[in-house]
């Protein structure tokens, strides 16, 4: 087992060598980012040694490094988990980010500070990588926090605009209120099991765990962009397109899953928690798959899109399947990274147009976008045999054959069959029709760096379901037989929504609507959340902490009790019991008495 | 001791005696090594305690506060070079002078053995503080937030003078060492009580205790840079490290005499963070972040718990070191803009990147990132928390979110943005600076690496 943990290590400490190396002089010329993009496909197939022995032998492994510190009775080290989720989550991550990072050398070429924004992309990997393999709650949190704030970092990238920094800094604050959750749960954990480590904290039984599960659901809650605090994630496409396809594939959004994914010996126990995370899940999925229906900007159709298929995995964790949970993260990951670079391309290419009503007609000019935006969106609504079916297919036949609330399978049926909506409207507006951009425009997909990543891509988008779905292990037995219309449902609800998003985009063709309807409205304003809970919110935070804690309290009451008062009391007393009074007059008026006094004393003494 | 005390005592006559062009170069390179004969503290065994004479005694908890002292003086000589460039030689030499003196105040005070000796050094570190406020602050309200300063604190601590003679007339002796084996648990009575007020209120309004903090933005706001740097890094932690060494003489009384005090502390903690959320005034945001940091160290110190105090320990360490670059950071925008204004120093990223990183980091320990010590400090605090009662976690929950919140809108708006035209001009940031800025975060990340040495005696 030694080249086990000794390619593991080499894949980590590989990941960290352009960032150390960083000031040596040999970094600081052009082909830095050449050298990062080199370093990650390098450290993917080292990564890919450790997960064939993992499949073959199936034994996990724990490095314990370190030692910290020992606090007490409580021991922390550096320590790394190698057990089915990190090993396979790791090539993965490793595999999509490589094709990123290929990708945006071409999309970042302009950029001055290219070499500056793969040190943070490479940061934002290893983050995401300490997060995969830790094997305690301190670790985790440390890649927790690095994964929020290294997402901060890049989604603020264009400094001088002032959106990029409120999207940036919602990020943080929503990522903050999931991070409470967090901080809850360790905190508990260190007060009832005394231990961080995960397989002490398993290893002992539970009473009630609602407390610290709770806090892992806000948790990823808030890392997952759930129904709450979602509107962070499409506010996020602010950044530049390869944080996006970075932050939506393999890293930051699915921490908060793979964190529940992690805590799945506790939660399989407890009903309350997995009926939270269930309609937790599903109202997501529902709600972010109806704000994608009328969306105009191409990048915040998908990044809802990603939204809702996170909420597909939250539900997923909901009915106890965990590992399938899993495999919709790794490829999700494949096939959204690569929308999301098809979208850049298309981007680019249209002279930095997001809006899909300026598009059409682009199946001609990018022949290659266009096929692999095809097949993105095929994988992502679950069309057999592409990537996305095999996690996603099984995921709808296992929540409708469990024991579930059938308000939830509901939802997420009809969110299913709005994927196939929203992807439908996709491909009608970008590729089919007439253009409606602008002639001046060149467009030209021919370049090996873009060529090459969405390629790698597509092949992952095609063959990567099927062999990752090849080496699972459910942990609860999933039903084996069931009738005919629910082996078929999955397929239905998605057959339905093509064919009504097909109707409906030929009827926009020829008819007019009138005004818009409240549905429409809701969808396009994001359910109102942008109005109520970022005007309402802050408005009212901020004006009480300028008015009740600022103005009432600090310079008028805490002044006024204190020091004002007691300077005043103590001038008044002063004033009062003081016998100079400044009445010159009559001092001097006292003095004459004196004067006359002693003339006729010293005059008169006989 | 001495090792130390010698030295800093000797800095004035070197202050004096040195070539103009010298003074600033021979007392920072010479302080500096005085802070690496302090470094030797930290080293010790968690229950042992360095008795150096009958005077002075370091143990864990006063270690690391005294090394940050000492480190404190060569940064201050540091980041004061630009601002009192335009003095004549004496007064440089006065303004040094006085930092030394403070300096050679909060070491006896940090070592003092005695609760008297600390006492009456703990009131002297108020003259050159005052001095260096009133004398070398920058605008005319620094004579206010001199006076503010001096009788806050005055009045708090005169009772605690009373409290202590008191307990001498009782127990015969107030040293450290000899008092936690020789100390009565207090009988539950009403002058027990005030016993108690009086022991803590001194440190309380040093800390400062919500209700009892207006003196420190305002003080903040006026002082030099120095006077700002040493005010946050140590003279608030002498209430922390004076409420951890007297809570032995009060001992079954601060379980329920703390309840006013921890609900203080707790809204305050929010109330003064959410003032920084509305702050324009650079120095005042930083100078309520302090506020509301320190109020988490009083929760500690009142839980009384192993974990509590290991937090606040470290908590008191970390902020000492964050929010004083937090100053020099501000300081050096004031040097450009010429205003402590923070919406005129926006963009400064495109002009000053590598003062745009120190920045970031800055922001990023101020809000706590892990791994840094800030976490070590504030988690073992809320876990404590917790532990005493479920519900504070939205209290603690609530002052995270916006911890984060003001670090990073005072990163956004000093760094990020488009640049504006009259920052143009603006001087590079000067090697000096960025030694300054670096001097600070090297210890805090050291110390990440190792956190055993700042958790204090309980560890």
């Amino acid at each position: 087992m030694n080249l086990f943990t000794s390619s593991i290590i080499t894949t980590l400490l590989m990941l960290t060598m352009p960032i150390i190396l960083t000031s040596a002089s040999t970094h600081k010329n052009k082909s830095y980012p050449q050298y990062v993009k080199t370093t990650v496909s390098y450290a993917f197939m080292i990564s890919t040694i450790p997960m064939v022995m993992f499949l073959y032998s199936g034994q996990e492994v724990i490095i314990s490094n370190w030692h910290w510190m020992t606090i007490q009775t409580l021991k922390l080290t550096l320590s790394f988990k190698l057990d089915y989720f990190s090993m396979i989550f790791m090539p993965v991550a490793l595999f999509v980010t490589w094709s990123i990072m290929e990708f945006s050398i071409w999309y970042m070429h302009t950029d001055l500070n290219i070499s500056h924004f793969f040190k943070y992309l490479l940061m934002f990997l290893i983050t995401m990588m300490i997060l995969v393999t830790a094997n305690n709650l301190l670790q985790l949190f440390i890649g927790w926090e690095g994964v929020g704030i290294m997402s901060f970092l890049l989604i603020g990238w264009w400094y001088g605009r002032a959106d990029a920094n409120t999207a940036a800094l919602q990020a943080v604050l929503y990522n903050r209120i999931g991070d409470v959750g967090f901080i809850m749960a360790m905190a508990w954990f260190l007060l009832n099991t005394n231990a961080w480590d995960f397989q002490q904290i398993f290893a002992i039984e539970h009473e009630n765990l609602n407390i610290p599960l709770a806090g892992l659901l806000l948790a990823a809650t808030g890392k997952s962009a759930q129904f709450g605090l979602h509107p962070w994630l499409p506010s996020a496409m602010e950044g530049p397109t390869p944080v996006s396809a970075l932050l939506h594939s393999s890293t930051m959004v699915v921490a908060g899953v793979f964190l529940l994914i992690r805590f799945y010996p506790l939660m399989e126990h407890n009903k309350t928690i997995q009926t939270a995370t269930l309609c937790l899940g599903a109202m997501t999925t529902l709600f972010t798959a109806a704000c994608a229906l009328t969306q105009n900007d191409i990048k915040k159709i998908i990044a809802f899109s990603t939204s809702s298929q996170l909420g597909l995995m939250i539900v997923t964790i909901g009915i106890n399947q965990p590992h399938l949970a899993f495999l919709h993260i790794c490829t999700h990951a494949f096939f959204k990274a690569m929308l999301f670079m098809c979208s850049g391309s298309i981007i680019h290419s249209l002279n930095d147009e997001q809006d899909i009503r300026k598009m059409g007609g682009l199946f001609k000019a990018l022949p290659l976008t266009t096929t692999a935006l095809i097949i993105g969106v095929l994988a992502l609504t679950g069309m057999p045999f592409l990537t996305g079916f095999y996690s996603k297919d099984l995921i709808i036949e296992t929540a409708n054959t469990s024991y579930t609330n059938a308000w939830a399978l509901l939802t997420t049926l009809v969110a299913t069959s709005m994927t196939a909506a929203y992807s439908t409207r996709i491909v009608f507006f970008v590729l089919l029709g007439q253009p409606r951009f602008n002639p001046v425009i060149i467009v030209n997909e021919n370049n090996p760096l873009l060529i090459n990543s969405i390629k790698r891509l597509l092949l992952g988008s095609i063959f990567a379901g099927y062999l990752i779905f090849h080496n699972i292990t459910p942990t609860t037995i999933p039903q084996t037989t069931m009738p005919y219309y629910l082996k078929m449902m999955a397929l239905a609800v998605t057959m339905l929504g093509f064919i009504l998003a097909l109707e409906l985009n030929s009827t926009t063709q020829t008819l007019k609507l009138d005004y818009p309807q409240n549905p429409f409205k809701f969808s396009i304003q994001l359910g109102y959340f942008p109005i109520i809970i970022h005007r309402l919110l802050p408005m009212m935070s901020l004006s009480m902490s300028q008015k009740m804690a600022s103005m009432l309290l600090d310079t008028t009451w805490l002044e006024n009790v204190l020091p004002k008062s007691i300077s005043y009391f103590q001038m008044k007393s002063s004033i009062t019991v003081s016998n100079q009074k400044g009445l010159i007059k009559l001092y001097f008026l006292s003095f004459m008495i004196t004067l006359i006094l002693s003339f006729f004393v010293l005059n008169f003494h006989e | 001791m001495l090792k130390i005390i010698f030295p800093t005592m000797m800095l004035v006559p070197l202050t004096w005696a040195s070539k103009p062009n010298m003074i600033w170069i021979n007392t920072t390179a010479y302080s500096l090594l005085i802070s690496l004969i302090s470094l030797t503290y930290l080293n010790q065994l968690s229950d042992n305690s360095l008795n150096f004479s009958l005077l002075f005694f370091t143990d864990s908890l006063s270690a690391p506060l005294l090394t940050l002292t000492t480190w404190l003086l060569p940064l201050m000589l540091m980041a004061s070079q630009f601002h009192l460039s335009k003095e004549t030689l004496t007064r440089k030499k006065l303004y040094i002078t006085m930092l030394v003196l403070l300096q050679l105040f909060l070491i006896m005070t940090f070592s003092a053995m005695e609760l008297i000796l600390f006492y009456i050094l703990f009131e002297a570190t108020l003259v050159p503080t005052l001095v260096i406020i009133t004398r070398w602050g920058n605008q005319t309200e620094r004579l206010n937030a001199g006076l503010y300063f001096l009788f806050y604190t005055l009045v708090g601590s005169l009772p605690l003078l009373i409290a202590l003679l008191h307990t001498q007339n009782n127990l015969g002796s107030l040293n450290f060492l000899l008092m936690q084996y020789w100390i009565q648990p207090l009988p539950n009575s009403w002058s027990s009580m005030f016993l108690w007020l009086a022991c803590m209120m001194a440190f309380m309004v040093k800390m400062p205790l919500y209700g009892l903090h207006l003196w420190l933005p305002k003080a903040h706001v006026e002082a030099p840079i120095a006077g700002s740097m040493v005010l946050a890094a140590v003279l608030l932690k002498l209430g922390g490290y004076g409420m951890m060494r007297i809570t032995t003489l009060l001992s079954p009384l601060t379980s329920f005499m703390a309840y006013p005090f921890m609900m203080l502390s707790l809204w305050g903690m929010i109330m003064t963070s959410s003032i920084c959320l509305r702050q324009t005034d650079l120095k005042s945001l930083i100078a309520y972040s302090s506020v509301s940091h320190m109020a988490l160290v009083i929760v500690a110190v009142l839980i009384q718990t192993p974990w509590s105090y290991m937090g606040a320990t470290a908590l008191m360490i970390a902020h000492g070191l964050t929010s004083s670059l937090l100053f020099c950071l501000a300081n050096s925008n004031y040097e450009r803009t010429h205003s402590r204004t923070m919406i005129l120093a926006r963009g400064l990223q495109t002009l000053l990147p590598l003062m745009a990183a120190w920045w970031l980091l800055a922001s990023l320990t101020n809000l706590s990132l892990p791994p840094t010590i800030n976490l070590i400090g504030e988690l073992f605090v809320v876990v404590a928390t917790f532990s005493w009662s479920n519900i504070t976690i939205t209290l603690m929950g609530t002052n995270i979110i916006i911890t984060a919140l003001y670090s990073l809108y005072m990163l956004i708006t000093t760094q990020r943005g488009k640049c504006t035209n009259h920052v143009k001009s603006i001087k590079p940031s000067f090697t000096r600076e960025n030694a300054l800025m670096a001097l600070h975060l090297l210890p805090l990340l050291l110390l990440s690496l190792n956190p055993k040495m700042i958790l204090g005696p309980i560890y």
